[in-house]
């Protein structure tokens, strides 16, 4: 789980400076969940990692627009985010089905979910089959840990729409992974 | 028991090496840009051309294209068809008042013709004689 102090001490201004030292640190720390992120919505790898690399050099291009420097995580992968929207638009794939504004409880624990060995393949399988508007959410969520306020504003939706999809999207997961199981 | 981050990371972990590679790309691009900085302004241009291409063009073709076939028509029916039948009458009178103010042109200038020659035939008004003769003309009346 990323601590808050961890979030602080992310070199953004050494960034911001040219310091290619920073860069890697900043890379390399968000290498990874940005790519799940990206790879669990888009399905192809090459793609990916080709979004991965846009996204890293539209933040060195960019990241004088940035404001807050805390707010590095869930800028750059608004970015990703934007990029996997155009991905979409370009081969059609999109279908952001709205279900409904029902509100779920305040900010949840992305731990709750705990799921045991043989329960993981089933999850995985469950994650694939959620709509790609609930599973972006649902990545957010699960990989980053962003809170709901930065999911919002990552994808760019009212945080009623965000907490009703994360709601749906745990409750079919949930269910699916119960369901396979028995 | 794993969470949901563990389970997804521990599914695409073979792709580190990958993103290992990718990091360093985007390193050695901003240790040394391949075109130069100077020309930033060109490339951001040719970036705005491109996202306009993919954003607006590219994801709905078959929209651009019926758009551009409806302005073919419409050019073509343009092109094709003669000056609209509303203009011609316009432009018949146009040209009938030009013949008209011609014509009175002509007639204005006859008439001054005439005026003149009028004017040569009438014999030009005598040169007033001598003070003597006026005077005695003065006194006989």
């Amino acid at each position: 789980m990323l601590l808050a102090a961890e979030q602080t001490t992310l070199p953004v201004a050494e960034a911001r400076a040219g310091d290619a030292q920073a860069w890697d640190a900043l890379f390399r720390r968000f290498q990874m969940p940005l790519y799940v992120y990206i790879v669990e919505l888009v399905r192809d790898e090459q793609t990916s990692l080709d979004i991965v690399q846009e996204t890293f050099l539209s933040a060195v291009r960019h990241l004088r627009s940035l404001r807050n420097d805390e707010k590095f995580g869930s800028w750059l992968f608004s970015i990703a985010h934007q990029k996997i929207i155009q991905f979409w638009r370009r081969h059609r794939q999109v279908s952001f089905e709205e279900i409904g504004l029902e509100q779920a409880a305040g900010d949840p624990d992305p731990s709750e979910l705990l799921i045991d060995k043989e329960n993981q393949e089933k999850f995985l399988a469950c994650l694939d089959r959620l709509p790609p508007s609930q599973r972006s959410i649902v990545l957010l969520h699960f990989v980053e840990e962003f809170s709901l306020d930065e999911i919002a504003e990552i994808a760019e939706l009212p945080l009623g729409t965000v907490k009703s999809r994360l709601f749906y999207a745990k409750r079919a997961l949930r269910r699916n992974i119960r369901k396979e199981s028995s | 028991m794993k969470t949901p981050k563990e389970i997804l990371f521990g599914r695409h972990a073979p792709a580190e090496p990958k993103l290992d590679g990718i990091r360093a790309l985007v390193l050695d691009e901003l240790a040394d840009p391949p075109a130069g900085r100077t020309d930033e302004r060109a490339r951001s241009k040719i970036d705005f051309v491109a996202t306009l291409w993919r954003e607006l063009i590219a994801p709905w073709p078959t929209a651009w294209a019926g758009l551009a076939a409806v302005w073919a028509v419409i050019g073509w029916f343009s092109w094709s068809e003669p000056m609209p039948r509303a203009q011609e009458p316009v432009h018949a009178q146009t040209r009938q008042a030009a013949r008209n103010v011609f014509a009175r042109l002509k007639e204005q200038r006859e008439l001054l013709a005439h005026e003149l020659e009028w004017a040569a035939l009438e014999p030009p008004p005598s040169p007033p004689g001598p003070r003597s003769e006026i005077l005695s003309t003065i006194r006989a009346v």
